[in-house]
């Protein structure tokens, strides 16, 4: 009996963890020019505005504004985002190292909430300086550049031969942390970007764009 | 997501209250004036400006009033969006990805808590307000100053002007909302029709 319950357990664990925990997807390791994975909208100072479509944990919708300047160079954003009406919600400059909260009011006031807002708009805007670890292809076609922080995550830019895009990052542990996925480029950007987090609360950001223009690296501040 | 309310709440408070006034320049006349105000009907131009963009980002829009209670509040561009106030439901819809869909946020359902307020203020009783003090400002224009008396009100709007057409009670042309470190949204209203008839169907689900 004692065996069967163990057994059950372990069944059912399995089945529950295993789909968060697939890890990154596999690939056949080929060689993928790593600037096919660099498209140039990740390399010149910009700032965006994007009308974002916020699917929020319970099922809570909203529309707002969302205002992006990033440096890829000296990896530093700012973000902020504000209501229709012009409200400001949220607003903050962010380094490789540094935070600074320059207006938050809630529901975007939580203490861990700019640390996380900050690392999706890192991760939705840059991708890492260093080559890629490994390069291949998977087995639909799709071109991969796999990275890797030292925290042990891996980031993979999948680039499929329709022009098709997807980003994933996946903790140490295999476990999905982000996607995000955009497919027509105009003028090299994306006009529309699907972006989801996983964990620790899951939300997605339907992005599109309303403007770009390119920006002074010292006007981030 | 209950939280956002509040704010969301007061920020519309405050939008809403600078357009339901008939206001003449006297605080003695106020009161009537308003009592005189059916309808409302204009076109807007919003420009916000904060320390992130390079310059004011520009919404355009329209909007209704009709007594006592009923407000459509649409945004054209960049986002299409329309909140409507009717007899005593607020509801919002906005342009998306799956088209235009009912926002069902917290702070939504939660403004009609705000319209008991706001038909207060369009019948011109802004000095029983408990959320802002108004101030006649010297000059030639006609300038209301509106100033938050909560000092946590204070930290998210930290004033409003309106500014009034001069000869046209009741008809305003700016509105001036300012949030502190840079921040300001400027209203411009034009084409400004008031007590024409407005039909129902402008203050209902589109």
């Amino acid at each position: 009996m004692k065996k069967c319950t163990f057994i059950f357990i372990w069944f059912v664990l399995t089945a529950v963890l295993l789909p968060a925990c697939t890890g990154p997807r596999s690939i056949r390791p080929d060689l993928v020019n790593p600037e096919l994975c660099r498209l140039s909208f990740y390399g010149t100072p910009r700032r965006y505005i994007h009308a974002l479509d916020a699917e929020l944990p319970g099922g809570v919708c909203m529309t707002v504004i969302g205002v992006s300047v990033v440096d890829p160079e000296s990896e530093t954003l700012q973000a902020a985002i504000m209501t229709l009406e012009g409200l400001v919600l949220f607003d903050a400059t962010a380094s490789s190292s540094t935070l600074q909260v320059h207006r938050a009011l809630p529901p975007f006031d939580g203490d861990l909430f700019a640390a996380g807002l900050m690392r999706d708009v890192r991760f939705i805007f840059m991708v890492p300086a260093d080559p890629p670890k490994v390069t291949g292809i998977t087995d639909d076609g799709a071109s991969v550049c796999r990275y890797q922080d030292t925290l042990g995550n891996t980031l993979d830019v999948v680039v499929y031969p329709g022009n098709g895009w997807v980003i994933e990052q996946y903790s140490s542990f295999g476990k999905k942390l982000r996607s995000l996925r955009f497919d027509t480029l105009k003028n090299g950007i994306p006009s529309m970007l699907e972006f989801e987090a996983f964990a620790p609360k899951p939300y997605a950001l339907h992005m599109r764009l309303l403007s770009v223009e390119p920006v002074s690296p010292d006007t981030i501040n | 997501m209950k939280r956002t309310s509040p704010i969301l709440r007061l920020f519309f408070l405050c939008l809403c209250v600078v357009l339901f006034s008939g206001w003449s320049g006297s605080w003695d006349t106020l009161q009537e004036e308003s009592e005189k105000l059916i309808s409302v009907s204009a076109r807007f131009t919003q420009l916000k400006d904060t320390r992130i963009l390079a310059r004011p980002l520009v919404s355009t829009g329209r909007f209704y009033f009709k007594a006592p209670d009923s407000v459509r509040w649409e945004y054209e561009a960049p986002v299409q969006s329309i909140l409507l106030m009717n007899e005593g439901s607020v509801r919002r819809y906005t342009q998306g990805a799956k088209g235009l869909t009912e926002d069902a946020s917290a702070a939504l359902q939660s403004m009609n808590v705000m319209l008991r307020e706001i038909v207060l203020w369009s019948r011109g009783r802004f000095n029983e307000s408990t959320t802002f003090t108004a101030e006649l400002k010297p000059g030639p224009e006609t300038v209301i100053l509106l100033t938050p008396r909560d000092k946590g009100l204070e930290k998210v709007i930290t004033s409003i002007e309106v500014e009034l057409v001069p000869d046209k009670p009741g008809v305003i042309s700016k509105v001036t909302i300012g949030e502190g470190a840079g921040g300001v949204t400027v209203l411009r209203f034009s084409d400004v029709v008031i007590n024409a008839p407005l039909s129902d169907s402008v203050f209902r689900r589109p």
